[in-house]
């Protein structure tokens, strides 16, 4: 199947070449793209001079917004599979291919899951913990199906999927909103454990001054998936 | 309302008004928006100069003075209009993230067909 990793990165000016080396080492066969998202460091003239495949977003569109363009990408050039994947090396590329699997397995979107397993060491910090969990039971209390790593942005999905995130993916912190949306439209989701590194340089989108903001509106989109999910349009939507 | 309330109430309409036509003659604003604008203020400048036509809706919905309901209307239309801007906002921001992207996808199309020339 044409698998597509897409790698959205925001001033990853010390690290991208280490993610893409690392994605390289232990994969075959798989495209990738990073998704430059009008980063104001030096990641697009390392991307140029690394030879690095990315794509240029001229100004800064946010994390759903980076991602969006490479699903928009991966529908464009017909790919079955689209994987997101870290540009700060939290994720491991080893667990691409068990992504993959489930895919082909028929799920139509698959999680990498710092918590259904103890693979993986690094599990965030207590406070973000509490949030994740409470964003989990949210999104239990609307959709009836659990999913614990809400926040994963490792993550693979199908081409109904891709055609659908194509048109309709939130422009921040969209990973439990996204979740909510598919759960509710009846998408077939699987988490697998997978392990992640703790972020060696760069700056996470959510920080602390930021985090209660994005509580709230990360519930109410969570509160109106029923609504926006019935309201958007469905995959077979033109690009 | 005492008369001198009333004058410069209508002062402020007339220079409000004034202010907005300047802008769209130095094209600083276009008429969609200034003909949103203008209405209101000629709609607040006649209830300031027919006060009295106020008096049974006042009675009615309670207000202690004529000017407390003035000014609740202007309140209301300035949220309604605050509200028309924040959902164009959002509307040209989806459009920019939109385009964005497109030319993104197109310029990394156009540069990996160069290549492979």
């Amino acid at each position: 199947m044409k698998t597509l990793v897409i790698v959205p990165a925001y001033n990853e000016e010390e690290i991208i070449v280490d993610t893409i080396a690392n994605f390289k080492k232990n994969t075959k066969n798989i495209d990738y793209v990073v998704i430059n998202d009008g980063s104001i460091d030096n990641t697009k003239n390392i991307c140029i001079n690394n030879n690095i495949n990315f794509i240029d977003l001229s100004v800064n569109v946010g994390i759903g917004g980076a991602v969006q363009t490479g699903y928009k990408y991966a529908k464009k050039h017909n790919y079955d599979i689209a994987i997101q994947f870290d540009g700060d090396n939290q994720h491991d590329s080893k667990y691409i291919n068990d992504l993959i699997k489930e895919i082909e397995n028929g799920y139509d979107l698959v999680i990498g899951s710092r918590y259904i397993d103890d693979l993986s060491e690094f599990k965030s910090t207590a406070s973000r913990r509490m949030g994740i969990k409470f964003l989990s039971s949210l999104i239990k209390l609307v959709t009836h199906k659990k999913v614990y790593d809400v926040t994963s942005g490792f993550r693979a999905c199908n081409k109904k999927l891709i055609n659908y995130f194509a048109n309709n993916y939130s422009i921040d912190y969209p990973e439990p909103d996204s979740i909510a949306k598919v759960l509710k439209k009846n998408y077939k989701i699987k988490e697998i454990p997978v392990k992640m590194n703790e972020r060696i340089s760069g700056k996470s989108s959510i920080n602390f001054l930021n985090s209660i903001y994005y509580m709230i509106k990360v519930s109410l989109c969570i509160l109106n998936a029923t609504y926006s999910a019935n309201k958007e349009g469905s995959e077979e939507d033109e690009y | 309302m005492n008369t001198s309330l009333k004058i410069f109430l209508i002062i402020v309409c007339i220079l409000f008004i004034v202010y907005i036509y300047l802008k769209v003659l130095n094209k600083k604003l276009d008429h969609k928006s200034a003909l949103t604008l203008i209405p209101m203020i000629i709609i607040l400048m006649i209830l300031c100069i027919f006060d009295k036509m106020l008096i049974p809706i006042k009675n009615f919905l309670g207000f202690e003075v004529i000017s407390n309901m003035i000014f609740f209307l202007g309140f209301i239309f300035t949220s309604m209009l605050l509200l028309n801007l924040s959902i164009k906002l959002n509307k040209q921001n989806e459009k920019i993230i939109k385009l964005t992207q497109e030319l993104a996808i197109l310029k990394k199309d156009s540069k990996d067909e160069k290549n492979n020339r």
